[in-house]
């Protein structure tokens, strides 16, 4: 999954950059205003942590150019202005929930987990397809509660498929989805198949049934198999 | 050749000719004045002559006798016999000897026929030339010593004023041949006090200034157009999405509909990149921050790790500890990745990338080398160029700016990139930060 934030305070990027890289997430940081604008339009993000005074102009600006691009990307709000005011009108301009600063990693990361659960519309912190589980919260996935040993490409290929579960996930979007955008689709492309290989090599040594679909030139699919 | 040379070898040689006419035509016009004054004083003794005749103070004999009269320097008479050939005075230069057994002499002579005692003589009075050639050799020679000193003092006093009028001429060719990339057209030429070289200044002060525009508002156009183009492509793109997984579509809409996806994708990768280059060339970034050039290159070889191994690639990391160089790290570490990638797609499977920093004077020299198909002398020039792709992966959907964004990158910082044929096989390229930067 990819995250963006957007923080002009180094320490504080730094430290949320180093929470979300354990929580599997590949991601972006803008200190400013118009980088993150860039980044929005021109990448596709899961979850944007923002925060509305940024040096060259107000984080509201961030979130109505994220809305005007169409995404559904999953926002908090992350502030030291604590006003009522801000929480409405943040809620207004679409972000997901508001969270005022100081604050926990802790917190922060339930929050996380549930602004994305409501916008995967799933009600808990794992997906099942078949016998598998996958645990988004604690980045493990098991079969009939014995954890299957995968490398950290395959659990995070295997989360966004679950997080999509039923629905159809093309190779570029998985590919941007775990490398991010950098990564050149000349070979991204060839890399995710051969995950997925190997991915259906070790599941089918568990026994777990075809859950991941082939959806032929596009991409693929978990489905309770 | 050099201006100055030829404004001064041209006066040369107009001073070379104005001092040979001068010269003959002093000699003649000296020449000219003697000869006149000694006809005269050949006229007066004719005249002279004719008169004591007249009065009878001197005979012929006398004149047989001694050759000359008086003041008379020499004269002659001899009865005209037959006929004569001479109407009036006749003037000409002669060598004689006017005793025999002497050396011939220089004489100016006055041929004419007068009438004594009812019969007709040619008379010839001469006048030695001799003194008078010696003051006209002086003069001349005088005159044409002072012409050569005035020919040296033009040459050498042309050199110093052309020298000096043309400094600011030469202070603004200097100035033009410093301009190396569209980063120099800021610079702005002097008024100065020559006219002409006042003009041209302005005139080249006007056409920077118009380049300069010109180029930022191309800049500023391709960085709005970019830009401008990647929200209705969001749009789109997320449009793509929602019908990508609309149940009523069959099958082979929803292939179509993922093509068109995929090429909005690309479509947006390229103005993103478009966008990247035209914010480094219109300085959106800030170049004075510290970049720990070591923990970039393992941070980016870190990003890559996976792919390295997918394709079972050898890295070779030979450098010593790399240095902490001024810059945008951002920028830095997206010009390691870019290189870095490139290197793993040509590479082929089971090969080897090194990664080197040869010992240099320089603040930074770093080499990554791939062991791919490599690149021929004439790509090395056309690689850093947008949409330049090298015939081998033209079919694919790169966007083909990877290496225009590098170049970009480089150009901000004045930092020196290029590539070259690798050792062996494959491409080399080279990062040269300069160690005065």
């Amino acid at each position: 999954m990819r995250a963006l934030i957007v923080e002009d305070e180094p320490l504080l990027r730094e430290s949320l950059e180093n929470h979300l890289e354990k929580e599997g997430f590949t991601i972006d940081t803008a200190e400013r205003k118009q980088t993150a604008e860039q980044l929005i339009t021109a990448d596709e993000y899961d979850l944007l942590l923002l925060d509305l005074g940024l040096p060259d102009g107000d984080g509201f600006d961030v979130l109505s150019t994220l809305k005007s691009t169409g995404a559904d990307t999953a926002t908090i709000i992350l502030s030291a202005r604590g006003e009522l005011e801000d929480r409405v009108k943040g809620l207004e301009f679409g972000s997901d929930d508001y969270l005022p600063k100081p604050f926990s990693m802790l917190e922060l990361t339930a929050r996380i987990h549930a602004v994305l659960r409501r916008r995967y519309k799933i009600h808990d912190n794992f997906v099942k397809a078949g016998s598998l589980t996958v645990h988004l919260d604690h980045n493990t996935v098991s079969l009939n509660d014995h954890p299957i040993d995968l490398t950290d490409s395959e659990y995070r290929i295997l989360r966004y498929l679950a997080l999509n579960k039923n629905k159809t996930v093309t190779r570029f979007a998985l590919s941007e989805h775990i490398w991010g955008d950098k990564v050149d689709e000349r070979f991204s492309l060839d890399f995710i198949n051969s995950h997925i290989k190997n991915l259906r090599k070790k599941l089918s040594e568990q026994n777990v049934g075809d859950v991941i679909k082939t959806v032929y030139g596009i991409g693929y699919r978990l489905e309770d198999s | 050749m050099k201006l100055r040379s030829k404004i001064s070898i041209a006066n040369l040689i107009v001073n070379f000719f104005f001092l040979v006419i001068a010269g003959i035509s002093l000699y003649l016009i000296v020449q000219a004045a003697v000869f006149s004054e000694l006809d005269e004083h050949l006229e007066n003794h004719k005249s002279d002559l004719i008169e004591r005749f007249e009065n009878n103070e001197i005979s012929l004999q006398t004149i047989d006798e001694i050759g000359s009269i008086g003041t008379y320097e020499w004269i002659e008479l001899q009865p005209v016999s037959g006929s004569v050939d001479l109407d009036e005075d006749e003037y000409s230069s002669v060598s004689k000897s006017r005793f025999r057994g002497e050396p011939a002499e220089r004489y100016r002579q006055l041929r004419s026929i007068i009438l004594i005692d009812g019969r007709e003589y040619i008379l010839t009075v001469y006048e030695e030339i001799a003194g008078w050639e010696s003051i006209t050799g002086s003069i001349l020679i005088g005159t044409l010593v002072l012409l050569l000193i005035w020919y040296g003092v033009t040459f050498f006093g042309n050199e110093i004023i052309l020298r000096n009028t043309l400094k600011p001429f030469f202070s603004t060719v200097s100035k033009l041949r410093g301009i190396r990339s569209e980063n120099d057209f800021n610079i702005t030429f002097p008024t100065v006090g020559t006219d002409e070289l006042n003009e041209l200044n302005q005139a080249l002060n006007t056409m920077l200034a118009e380049l300069e525009a010109s180029f930022s508002r191309q800049k500023q156009f391709i960085q709005n157009a970019s830009h401008e183009l990647l929200t209705p492509l969001s749009i789109i793109r997320h449009k793509t999405d929602e019908l990508l997984n609309n149940e009523s579509l069959d099958e082979e809409s929803v292939l179509e509909i993922s093509k068109i996806q995929q090429t909005i994708i690309r479509l947006k990768k390229l103005s993103n990149a478009l966008l990247t280059i035209s914010r480094v060339e219109n300085k959106h970034y800030s170049t004075d921050g510290d970049i720990n050039t070591q923990d970039i290159l393992t941070e980016a070889i870190s990003e890559l790790q996976a792919f390295i191994e997918n394709k079972n690639i050898t890295l070779e990391i030979t450098n010593n500890k790399l240095p902490v160089i001024r810059g945008n790290t951002e920028l830095f570490h997206s010009l390691v990745y870019n290189i870095l990638q490139n290197a793993v797609y040509h590479t082929p499977e089971q090969t080897t990338i090194t990664i080197e920093a040869p010992e240099t004077e320089d603040l930074l020299h770093l080499v990554i080398s791939d062991s791919g198909p490599g690149i021929s002398d004439e790509e090395t020039e056309k690689v850093f160029e947008r949409f330049e792709r090298s015939a081998e992966n033209g079919g694919t959907g790169n966007h083909g700016l990877g290496l225009a964004i590098v170049q970009s990158i480089c150009k901000l910082h004045e930092w020196n990139c290029f590539f070259e044929i690798g050792r062996e096989k494959g491409a080399a390229f080279h990062l040269i930060i300069p160690a005065d930067l």
